[in-house]
């Protein structure tokens, strides 16, 4: 089985943690530097883990941001015609005049 | 529906959907399932964003394009996993097509845009590809499209022999999820 290594330095930690460590490493007879190890793993693996979501979050959020409803229905797919908005309004235009016509 | 239980497939309406969600139950949903898990899509997804990030790049005017670009370079750059129409999701994909041939729901109309019968026709196909994706994967599909995926689920619970050693398709709503 392949360890990892290990450093040695010092470091200032809540007294409160440091019991709760001491304790745990009597209950499972380990060292007080192995279950303060694992611990720290745990909790910077999860941190790790926050990082990476977070920064997807954000590049998802560029890359949806600023586009109208219709512009969102051509990046789903959902229509695959470019918003075309004089087409729009000659469209209002044509059935005004149609209107017209029916009326006249 | 806990996050953890993914890995799930997302559509592409999904995908962009949970980037967008303004509701509170969602976006804890969204932040929740990115710790655990990669947003996976099929390649079709990707192929219909990227085709539509170009036509809105070419319909933009000079001022606007760099904003479009930088949209797209920031999905291309987003880390997800993209499975690809292989033989096995191709096969399931032409039962599906074979099974419903004719798209279940007519075409779109927004204001301004109105999707033509080829168009929605193109649709419906990637929309089989997508679904099959899903079953060959075994991972269940995170949709906002509940007229034709709720279609291809009952076409393939109706026909099991056409469709051995997979199945069911497993659906879920965006909005099912953010009604939670």
């Amino acid at each position: 089985m392949k360890h990892s290594s290990s450093r040695r330095t010092t470091l200032t930690l809540p007294s409160q943690c440091l019991e709760l460590a001491e304790r745990i490493a009597k209950k499972r007879h380990m060292n007080l530097s192995s279950v303060v190890g694992e611990a720290l793993n745990r909790g910077l693996r999860e941190e790790e883990q926050i990082q990476r979501s977070e920064s997807v979050l954000e590049s998802y959020k560029k890359a949806f941001a600023g586009f109208s409803s219709d512009e969102l229905l051509l990046l789903d797919g959902i229509l695959t015609e470019e918003p075309q908005p004089e087409k729009a309004a000659q469209g209002k235009r044509r059935v005004g005049s149609i209107k017209q016509r029916v009326r006249e | 529906m806990n996050p953890g239980w993914g890995p799930f497939l997302f559509d592409a309406s999904a995908e962009s959907w949970f980037a967008r969600a303004g509701e509170p139950h969602a976006t804890d949903w969204w932040r929740g399932y990115l710790q655990r898990h990669p947003v996976h899509v099929s390649s079709i997804t990707v192929y219909e964003r990227i085709r539509g990030y170009a036509m809105l790049w070419r319909a933009a005017d000079q001022g606007r394009r760099p904003a479009i670009e930088a949209a797209r370079v920031a999905y291309l750059e987003t880390p997800r996993r993209v499975w690809p129409v292989d033989a096995a999701t191709a096969a399931v994909a032409g039962e599906i097509a074979a099974l419903i041939p004719e798209p279940p729901t007519p075409p779109r109309r927004s204001h301004r845009l109105a999707e033509s019968r080829a168009e929605r026709l193109a649709r419906w196909r990637f929309d089989g590809l997508v679904a099959a994706t899903a079953l060959v994967a075994a991972m269940t599909l995170i949709h906002n499209n509940p007229g034709d995926f709720e279609a291809i689920r009952s076409g393939i619970e109706s026909n099991p022999e056409r469709f051995p050693q997979l199945g069911p398709l497993n659906l879920i709503r965006c909005r099912a999820i953010a009604a939670l």
